[in-house]
């Protein structure tokens, strides 16, 4: 799995406008009281790289030749999980790291929790992304994988726009959601939640390793 | 070193159906026209693609087992372009153990690759160049090289070759399977050859024989009619004559004097089985 991460690595120091647009914002984010913004920025920014690594992969009947790799299949679907791992790590410590050098004075450790706070929520969220557009890119490949995402979110926003509008139907999950978090606590449901999306991703590097063993190239 | 028994694979409209067996320490070569299976064929051995029936065996193990012995290359498929060679280096070294990196990079600078280049700005020579270098410089066993000097010229394509003689010098226990239609290719480099049409195995023979014993006979129809055929593999009717291949030319050259008997590059034996009947 190593030499696929390094593999990925290089590729990406080709990627010299990301680091411009990434540099720009940190230099943007020194100026602003509120980093919750930009860590939300850099993760998303993270993973459409991670991502972008799949579909330089395939350009040009790449993937033929990487798949003849020593332990090409067993390892090619987890480099690319944790390279989204490590780069969402990344867009979390790294702003941090920036911040709090360029604001020694102003910082303690009570604002720092209260960003950590604000920000964690988009954690979860990027592992889900990651946990479904990975397998959907290797069974369908790189471009068709983000056509089908297209048309999936595209449904699912659909269905959510219709449930808002339908008041019956947005009340009763309004109503739902705060029967459950009054009975467990809303700690324990929001808990509970990471915990889901977490067995998602072992449910999803199980399905990518499948998808990867059956594929033919 | 490969053992393929049965091996089949059904497409849409094409089927491939072979059985090969590939010694250790040869060069075997696979020809045949575009569309014909070769590449179907090593996609199989390196377990690119998964048999609908039949065996294959690489030295021992099934395909894709054994990557760090096996070097492949391909026409059509590399490293990404956005790579130069120093950041392919790394990558190599971090893929395979036995990658020799000075050695390789010895190579590059011999074969005047660029360094400092983007992939993307090669020409298709050195494209060609680099990817065979990749192939033999991790001390592989094996090389699977689909068509690796399509679209040279005949000087770089003598280099291509000229790496893999030196490669199977340096260890005689390495063997090479090699598909091309450009025949002069595998004429000096292999020990024996298998010819593939629409999916079939047509002919297996050892080069020196193809080159040796095969011969084109010319001759009119009515020599034709009262030629001996037991040595007559194929035969083509044209308007004013009959052209057959003959795998034991001397035979005809002791007993029909008359006869124009040609020794056949592998050339005339392609054009021959797979025009003739």
């Amino acid at each position: 799995m190593k030499s696929f991460l390094i593999k990925d690595f290089i590729l990406l120091k080709q990627r010299k406008s990301f680091f411009m647009v990434y540099f720009l914002m940190i230099v943007a984010m020194i100026y602003t009281k509120n980093i919750v913004f930009f860590i939300d920025f850099f993760s998303i920014l993270a993973m459409i790289l991670a991502f972008s690594t799949m579909s330089y992969d395939s350009h040009d009947n790449g993937m033929v030749f990487l798949m003849t790799m020593p332990n090409a299949r067993k390892n090619y679907a987890r480099a690319k999980y944790a390279l989204c791992g490590i780069l969402l790590l990344a867009s979390w410590v790294v702003p941090y790291l920036v911040k709090v050098v360029s604001s020694i004075k102003e910082y303690n450790m009570i604002n720092i929790a209260d960003i950590l706070l604000d920000s964690i929520i988009i954690m979860p969220i990027c592992i889900l992304i990651c946990s479904v557009m990975i397998p959907v890119m290797l069974k369908f490949g790189a471009e068709k994988g983000r056509l089908v995402l297209a048309l999936g979110f595209g449904t699912l926003t659909i269905i959510a726009v219709v449930i808002m509008k339908t008041e019956i139907l947005s009340n009763l999950f309004g109503l739902a959601i705060l029967e459950v978090g009054n009975l467990f606590g809303f700690e324990i449901l929001g808990i509970a939640a990471c915990v889901v999306i977490l067995i998602g991703l072992v449910v999803s590097i199980i399905i990518s390793d499948k998808i990867m063993e059956k594929r033919e190239f | 070193m490969i053992k393929i028994d049965g091996l089949k694979k059904k497409y849409k409209d094409f089927e491939l159906d072979i059985s090969m067996d590939i010694k250790e320490g040869t060069v075997t070569g696979l020809i045949g026209k575009n569309g014909a299976g070769k590449s179907t064929a090593i996609k199989a051995i390196l377990g690119l693609i998964h048999p609908d029936a039949g065996s294959i065996k690489v030295m021992g193990d099934v395909p894709g087992k054994n990557m760090e012995n096996i070097g492949a290359a391909f026409s059509d498929s590399g490293m990404s372009m956005l790579y130069n060679i120093n950041d392919i280096s790394r990558i190599m070294h971090a893929m395979y153990d036995e990658f020799e990196e000075d050695k390789f990079k010895e190579l590059c600078q011999k074969m005047e690759l660029p360094f400092d280049k983007l992939l993307k700005d090669f020409s298709s020579g050195m494209k060609a160049k680099l990817k065979v270098l990749l192939t033999i410089s991790h001390k592989a066993k094996l090389l699977v090289l689909d068509e690796p000097t399509t679209g040279l010229d005949v000087l770089a394509r003598n280099e291509v070759m000229d790496m893999l003689r030196q490669y199977l010098e340096e260890d005689a226990t390495r063997s090479i399977l090699i598909s091309s239609h450009i025949s002069t290719d595998l004429e000096g480099l292999c020990d024996d050859i298998y010819m593939i049409d629409k999916g079939k195995i047509i002919l297996h023979e050892d080069t020196d024989v193809l080159l040796g014993q095969y011969g084109v006979l010319k001759m009119s129809e009515k020599e034709f009619e009262e030629l001996d055929k037991q040595y007559v593999t194929v035969s083509r009717k044209d308007s004013l004559s009959v052209t057959c291949l003959t795998n034991e030319k001397q035979y005809y050259i002791d007993n029909y004097p008359n006869i124009a008997v040609e020794n056949s590059r592998i050339d005339d034996i392609i054009m021959l089985t797979l025009g003739g009947n």
